[in-house]
């Protein structure tokens, strides 16, 4: 992460000087921390609600519930997860699969943070950090809401036609992620667990 | 029918609570201040990655990467006018969903490249984001195999979208 984000910001200050474009690199460079917090304003409440939302839901035994569902699976994927991690990546997998992403965000992030607790702190991404990420991005969903929201503002006559095709290739996609994962760990160099 | 999803599942849950006697509102209102100390923890994550993307984008070297790499992605057959949608997919959601209305513009929904974009962005996320925002909220820089792995899970999505749309849409 280091490296992209120093690159980038080299690059974007070379390419800025020889295409003649530096005064907008720097508008930009001055401007991003504005639109930051603008994006930080507009998720904001969505995550302190959901977080309420899901600490009832703790309290009731929901999510305990839900994570009764996932365990088998789970604890297969990951190595030797603690019940409260299972718990967040079962709420986590659950608001992704239904679209609520801005509901996802906070547990995945409890999911990170339980992670941790069990593991060592000395600053480097564990296994199953990685496993949890890595199955995010490949964003399983069940019913692409703001895509066929778009398509359906754009004419199309089936908004959820793509349904089909983007079940099968985000679940080829993860399936994909999951054993690249794997094979990763087994031969990445630094740290060995 | 989605519409019915967040207020049902909300109504289950408090529901749930009430007949199990939960004090709601006291839990909701812890649950919710932990919810902004998550929230704070990732603007600074925020503020610098969206910084980063907006200075690349500025100085033309985001463009100068897509062409660079739009030769290398057709011959996995993705249509052209595609190729930036692809490339800013993983970097910017908001970036992505306003290509994906301009491919709209030259291609409509359910033409076949319309669908093409519409599955890109459905089954992808916002890679470098998600990574940011979770490995931030943990204090975690040394990322390790997170990056290579996640970057290949698009890459396969990119290549799938296209072939189930092939597949499945004739």
């Amino acid at each position: 992460m280091k490296w992209i984000f120093s690159i980038g910001a080299i690059f974007a200050v070379f390419f800025g000087i020889i295409s003649g474009k530096i005064s907008q690199v720097s508008t930009a460079a001055i401007g991003g921390g504005t639109e930051a917090v603008k994006l930080f304003l507009s998720i904001a409440g969505a995550i302190c609600f959901w977080s309420g939302v899901m600490k009832v839901a703790q309290q009731a035994n929901i999510t305990s519930m839900i994570a009764k569902l996932f365990k088998p699976i789970l604890n297969k994927l990951f190595r030797n997860p603690s019940i409260d991690a299972i718990e967040a990546v079962s709420m986590n997998v659950s608001a992704n699969l239904l679209g609520l992403g801005n509901a996802a965000t906070p547990f995945g992030i409890d999911a990170m943070k339980r992670f941790q607790k069990y593991e060592k702190k000395d600053g480097y991404a564990s296994h199953n950090m990685i496993l949890f990420c890595v199955i995010n991005t490949a964003a399983l969903q069940i019913i692409p809401t703001t895509i066929s929201t778009i398509r359906l503002e754009h004419g199309s006559a089936w908004p959820m036609k793509i349904m089909l095709p983007m079940l099968l290739s985000s679940l080829v996609t993860l399936l994909f992620s999951i054993i690249a994962v794997k094979i990763f760990a087994q031969f990445w160099g630094d740290k060995n667990k | 029918m989605t519409d019915y999803f967040i207020p049902v599942i909300i109504a289950f849950i408090f529901l749930t609570a009430i007949i199990k006697k939960v004090d709601v509102f006291k839990v909701f209102i812890d649950g919710a201040k932990d919810g902004l100390k998550t929230a704070i923890s990732i603007l600074p994550v925020l503020v610098g990655l969206i910084s980063i993307i907006r200075m690349l984008n500025a100085s033309g070297g985001l463009n100068y990467l897509c062409n660079i790499l739009s030769t290398f992605f057709s011959l996995f057959g993705l249509p052209k006018d595609l190729i930036p949608l692809a490339l800013l997919r993983p970097i910017s959601g908001g970036g992505a969903l306003s290509l994906l209305e301009q491919v709209f513009k030259v291609h409509p929904p359910d033409s076949k490249v319309g669908l093409i974009a519409s599955v890109l962005v459905a089954s992808s996320e916002t890679t470098f984001y998600t990574l940011a925002v979770y490995f931030g909220a943990v204090g975690i820089s040394k990322t390790r195999y997170a990056i290579p792995a996640a970057v290949l899970g698009d890459f396969i999505g990119m290549i799938m979208s296209v072939l189930s749309v092939n597949l499945i849409c004739k």
